[in-house]
């Protein structure tokens, strides 16, 4: 065995974010690291990188218990490198710069050696198969080309164990290809991948073993070949979201009657809870909004707060051209490769990126304007995909962050109300379910699920009518992501508009009722998701993409 | 930039206010009555006043006629030598009439002489002695102190309504001796001046203004600029300015003589004459502190300076402390003590 | 990353716009052979505490302390010339003792992980104090021997010592940074701390480490600055403080990736430098100097972010 743990415990604030680990992998495996967000899977793989102490426990490493404290520079002395899923490069270094970091610098006579690092590092990327241009500043790479660029650094020093936290996460669908390419090429040469993702297919593509983890502890580790996305999901969550394969069925169901019939199999509790979730994440958007949202309980009817976009031409060139009709009362999904500029539109309709032309309407008015703040006064709310860099402010409390955009709701004659604050942000973690210690909590210490379930309790706060969502289930699990889904299709159900953007379109057509494609700025064309298939919606994509180039 | 500063400042003496009453109970008494806050104030007075009488009462004979007071003797400019010497005389000749001093310094920082002054009104100080400040920049303190009955003395500072004294040089009798005998003697009534000056303060203020009135009746006299000389450093930046100047003016004789407002831009002024081998420039100060007096002596481009009365300034200022507390105070108004011009003749 | 320093003209060409003006409006004085030692002479001391502040903010950190420990260098060289030390022995006193302080504020930041505003803000008050104590807050003059002020008025073939100094600290301490293993790693910890502290780069090591060499560049700043004229002013260091800032900032528009950079610091103390020059030789009111040297401050750093923008 290459790496064998035993009995792994770490405590956080006397809570166990990891209890009694046994794990072991052999050389040349992939293996699979699951679990929904705050099951331990960072916890540990810090721990095998030096980043974190054991509290407990034994790691034996080829057969060798190892002794004392485990630093990051012994981690790495052992072969073992760790990516993260945020880069961790230095924005003003150069490819090679950043490759070489970490090793001792080639030098003679104190000077670094420059030529010599530009060989190395262009010779391990050679190696790898990897073709970029490593003499661009980290600033000026894309995600995939950091990414190739964390990879080589990681096996410039003989790199036995190779950690992979969620490397996909903003990866297009040809990048992640590669990726791919680059594990297997990697496992051919005999090292080891432990591969941690929160999507299943990649795992269930990619990997020799997968292990899942809840709540700190490791629930089972099985042959993947021999398990199962359904099994993996149900050892993922316990009971709760077991029904996920059938997400769509459930999701689409009309009340919330029916969303608890789809769970019978499971404990009273259980879904008396999960039945309450949903209805008071909506009563307490409601009670937030007074008695202005009065009509909007009586008058479910579509055509109410129809948003249409016309002719948006981005300032950068982006998006060239884009419109879209989004029904009331509708889930409207946006489709489109990476490069089609889906983000780019969303943020045009929100005024974040300055357009160069075109016009945004709201219930047939034209908006004089696009600004964040023209956008929130005119009911929109926006979920932007980059969670941690630009919709929380991590160092913020869950309180805090809530309130950010609702500070002028709760304030009288200038004071802001911090009972009835207090008293809202405690009914939104209770409803949506957050799981934090209170409302004093930093949003830092909160997982990925967690933090965006932060995000939408915000947006709600603001009592939103039409619903911006850019991959609003990007990196959480997947009870969150049900919850997630239903929160939203609640939403249209009370006569609100929703777009919801994403780059996967499995999920677009579990929970959109029609599809937008994007291709080269553009809307090309609209579906209605009835029996639609997969393969339809990707033709459309290539065949646009195809035209543009000819 | 120097706005930057001030406020950079202000953070600074804040933090260490902070620092000062979370360390109070371990403090010398002079940082203490510095420190204590409008907080205390009722209790600090009563006790002051208890512990007053009953000194007072016991050592009247014994510890002089100021015995029991308690002074403070505030300036924002204790770095300059001529204002440090000053506090040492006003110190010392208090001391000896029995009273207790405290002495308090804010480094250039005018906002923070106004929080101190605000400080030590609180804590009711019996008298307090400004040194070298213009007391308008904190007149709305001062009156905080005249209110409560504070007498204020001033010394080398400036005289407003309510103080009881300012003691000073006749700064204007001062320039005006010095510019004369610079137009009149070392120049001969004609040539070109370069003028160093810092008119934020109240001394040197009127220096320039008896300069700038005089050089009106000589047109044969040519204002070639006038810089402004910040306080921090103003050696190292008079002697920067004046080498610029004289790359601007390279030509010998172009430059016929530089007044310096005091001596220490006169001394970074020689320094530059002297590395520009420019003998033929003549430069002036006003002070007479010993680095300037002794390039006098020494024969230098700095040829006069006009030695303050600093000693005979804090004379004054003891003397009618004393007649202040003893019931027969002088009328409010300024008292000069006179100066003296040095030339190489007379330095010592 | 060779030669990537200098990817942006943009203030190199503004301190050439700054010289071509001051050389058309002035062109004997300005464009002189010696006016151009002078102001070499007069930036050196601004160069030499602006280059301790470029290793602060290297490591994306602060030392607001760096105006008091100018000022305490100059002291304690100068107390100790009193005392009949010898010259070399004064500055080198001078400059172990700021390494210290140095040291002291870096071991505070990365030990106990406080922010290095709040740190070197108290150290600052703290070494105000000292200073005070240390000379009653008086300036010191009497008594500093003639040979103190050589190093201050020395001239080497032509060129002041002062200068030559700070000249040979810009090449060791550009090829430092760029090109020793020990400045690439300064770099890292500030361009991004997890990346660095993941890659095993000892944090605490290298940010003290920066703290330290500042606190060595102000120290003997300050000697030199007391040396120069005769005399150890307790406040002398304030006006570098913002100053030196200024010159980094404006250094850090120099560097397309916006990072501070030995070169960068030297081209922006060359631009406070020669704006305070050419304009005393224009003999203009000082008033008028503040505004337009703020002015150019202000419009360097926009234009960068303009020009970065697009």
């Amino acid at each position: 065995m290459l790496l064998e743990t035993a009995g792994l415990d770490k405590k956080f604030n006397g809570v166990y974010a990891l209890k009694q680990m046994d794990f072991s992998m052999d050389s040349g495996e992939i293996h699979g690291l699951v679990g929904e967000n705050g099951a331990g899977k960072s916890t540990f793989i810090k721990i095998l990188g030096g980043v974190y102490q054991a509290d407990g426990g034994s790691i034996r490493w080829e057969g060798n218990p190892l002794t004392g404290a485990l630093a990051p520079e012994d981690s790495r002395r052992l072969g073992i490198n760790i990516i993260f899923q945020d880069n961790v490069l230095i924005p003003a270094f150069s490819g090679v710069e950043n490759i070489c970091l970490g090793l001792p610098y080639p030098s003679r006579h104190g000077l670094i050696r420059w030529k010599e690092m530009e060989r190395a590092a262009y010779a391990k990327a050679e190696e790898l198969g990897i073709r970029i241009d490593l003499k661009k500043t980290a600033a000026e790479m894309g995600p995939s080309q950091k990414k190739c660029v964390e990879i080589i650094r990681a096996m410039m020093n003989d790199c036995r164990l190779l950690i992979l936290d969620e490397p996909t996460a903003s990866l297009s669908d040809k990048e992640t290809g590669l990726l791919f390419d680059i594990i297997r090429r990697l496992k051919e040469k005999g090292t080891s991948v432990l591969y941690v993702s929160h999507r299943l297919e990649e795992i269930l593509g990619l990997t020799d073993y997968v292990t899942v983890l809840r709540n700190g502890e490791k629930i089972a580790t099985a042959r993947t070949e021999e398990i199962g996305k359904r099994e993996l999901v149900r050892l993922m969550s316990g009971d709760e979201a077991e029904s996920a394969g059938d997400a769509r069925i459930e999701v689409a169901s009309n009340t919330a009657e029916s969303a608890g019939d789809g769970m019978t199999d499971r404990p009273e509790e259980e879904t008396g809870r999960t039945r309450t979730t949903v209805e008071a994440m909506v009563a307490a958007g409601q009670q937030v909004s007074g008695t202005g949202n009065a009509t909007d309980t009586e008058n479910t009817a579509p055509q109410q707060a129809a948003l249409e976009a016309r002719d948006i031409f981005s300032r950068d060139g982006i998006v060239k051209g884009a419109s879209l009709t989004a029904p009331a009362g509708k889930i409207t999904g946006i489709f489109g490769l990476c490069g089609s500029g889906r983000t780019e539109f969303l943020e045009c309709i929100y005024g974040y990126r300055k357009i160069r032309s075109g016009e945004v309407l709201v219930n047939g008015t034209r908006l004089p304007a696009l600004s964040p703040p023209e956008s929130i006064k005119n009911g929109m709310a926006f979920i932007c995909e980059d969670r941690r860099g630009k919709a929380l402010i991590t160092q913020f409390s869950v309180l805090d962050n809530m309130m950010l955009c609702a500070i002028d709701k709760y304030s009288r004659n200038g004071r802001f109300q911090t009972k009835t604050a207090l008293k809202t942000a405690e009914e939104m973690i209770n409803s949506l379910k957050i799981r934090c210690i209170g409302t004093g909590q930093q949003t830092a210490e909160l997982s990925g699920g967690n933090q965006q379930k932060v995000v939408f309790a915000r947006a709600m706060l603001t009592e939103p009518s039409v619903w911006l969502c850019d991959e609003p289930t990007q990196a959480v699990d997947v009870t969150t992501r049900q919850e997630i889904h239903r929160l939203l299709r609640r939403e249209a159900e009370a006569g609100k508009t929703v777009i919801y953007v994403s780059s996967d379109l499995a999920e677009l057509l579990e929970v959109a009722d029609s599809i937008a494609v994007m291709a080269s700025g553009k809307i090309v064309r609209t579906f209605e998701n009835r029996n639609l298939k997969q393969a339809e919606v990707l033709a459309c994509c290539y065949e646009a993409e195809r035209e543009e180039t000819a | 930039m120097r706005r930057f500063r001030t406020i950079t400042k202000i953070a600074a003496a804040v933090a260490m206010t902070g620092v000062l009453l979370a360390g109070c109970s371990t403090e010398t008494p002079e940082t203490t009555a510095a420190a204590t806050t409008a907080a205390a104030t009722e209790a600090a007075t009563t006790a002051a006043e208890a512990e007053a009488a009953e000194t007072e009462a016991a050592e009247t004979e014994a510890a002089g006629p100021l015995a029991g007071k308690s002074i403070s003797v505030m300036t924002p400019y204790m770095a300059s030598v001529t204002t440090n010497q000053m506090v040492g005389y006003i110190e010392e000749g208090l001391k000896d009439l029995g009273a207790e001093v405290f002495v308090i310094d804010t480094a250039n920082d005018f906002a923070a002489l106004a929080s101190r002054i605000e400080d030590v009104v609180s804590s009711g100080t019996d008298g307090i002695v400004l040194v070298s400040a213009d007391p308008n920049q904190v007149a709305n303190q001062l009156q905080e102190a005249f209110d409560a009955n504070i007498p204020v003395f001033g010394c080398d500072s400036g005289f407003i309504d309510g103080m009881q004294l300012n003691a000073t040089s006749d700064n204007r009798q001062m320039g005006e001796l010095i510019v004369k005998y610079l137009f009149d003697d070392l120049m001969g009534g004609k040539g070109t001046v370069i003028a160093l000056t810092h008119r934020p303060h109240p001394g040197v203020v009127l220096r320039c203004e008896a300069f700038d009135e005089i050089i009106k009746d000589y047109p044969d006299i040519e204002l070639i600029t006038e810089q402004h000389v910040p306080a921090e450093q103003p050696i190292n930046d008079a002697q920067d300015i004046v080498a610029n100047l004289l790359t601007a003016n390279p030509d010998k004789d172009s430059i016929t003589a530089i007044f310096a407002a005091w001596d220490e831009p006169a001394i970074g002024a020689t320094n530059a004459l002297q590395e520009a081998g420019r003998d033929e420039v003549i430069v002036t100060g006003v002070d007479g502190n010993e680095q300037a007096v002794e390039l006098i002596k020494e024969g230098t481009n700095l040829k006069a300076t006009v030695k303050q009365n600093f000693e005979g300034m804090s004379e004054i200022v003891c003397s009618e402390i004393e007649k202040y507390f003893g019931g027969n105070a002088s009328e409010p108004g300024e008292q000069y003590a006179p100066a003296q011009l040095i030339t190489q003749e007379n330095a010592e | 990353m060779k030669g990537h320093n200098l990817k942006q003209y943009g203030t190199v060409a503004a301190l050439l716009a700054i010289v071509a003006v001051f050389g058309i409006l002035r062109p004997q004085a300005f464009l002189s052979l010696r006016n151009f030692v002078n102001i070499t002479r007069q930036m050196a001391p601004l160069a030499i505490v602006a280059l301790g502040a470029t290793f602060v903010m290297t490591v994306n950190e602060f030392d607001l302390s760096i105006g008091s420990i100018v000022s305490l260098g100059g002291i304690i060289a100068a107390l100790l010339a009193i005392r009949g030390v010898p010259v070399a022995v004064c500055f080198l006193a001078a400059v172990l003792i700021c390494i210290g302080v140095g040291c002291v504020n870096g071991f505070l930041i990365a030990k106990f992980r406080i922010l290095s505003f709040i740190t070197t803000l108290g150290m600052g008050t703290v070494l105000d104090g000292v200073i005070y104590g240390l000379t009653g807050g008086a300036t010191i003059f009497n008594g500093i021997p003639r040979s103190f002020t050589i190093p201050g008025i020395l001239r080497i073939a032509g060129i002041p010592f002062i200068t030559l100094t700070a000249a040979i600290l810009y090449l060791a301490f550009h090829v430092f940074m760029s090109h020793t293993p020990v400045g690439r790693k300064l770099y890292a910890i500030g361009g991004n701390r997890e990346a660095a502290e993941i890659a095993g780069i000892r944090l605490f090591r290298f940010r003290v480490l920066a703290f330290a060499l500042s606190g060595a560049m102000a120290g003997l700043a300050g000697a030199l600055v007391a040396s120069r004229v005769g005399s150890a002013n307790t406040t002398a260091g304030q006006g570098y403080f913002l100053q030196s800032y200024a010159a980094v900032f404006i250094g850090c528009t120099v560097s397309k990736s916006g990072v501070p950079s030995v070169i960068g610091t030297l081209i922006g103390t060359a631009i406070l430098a020669v704006m305070a020059n050419g304009l005393t030789i224009l003999q203009m009111p000082s008033f008028m100097q503040d505004i337009i040297t703020g002015g150019i401050i202000i419009l360097a750093i926009v234009a960068q972010k303009i020009g970065a923008g697009r």
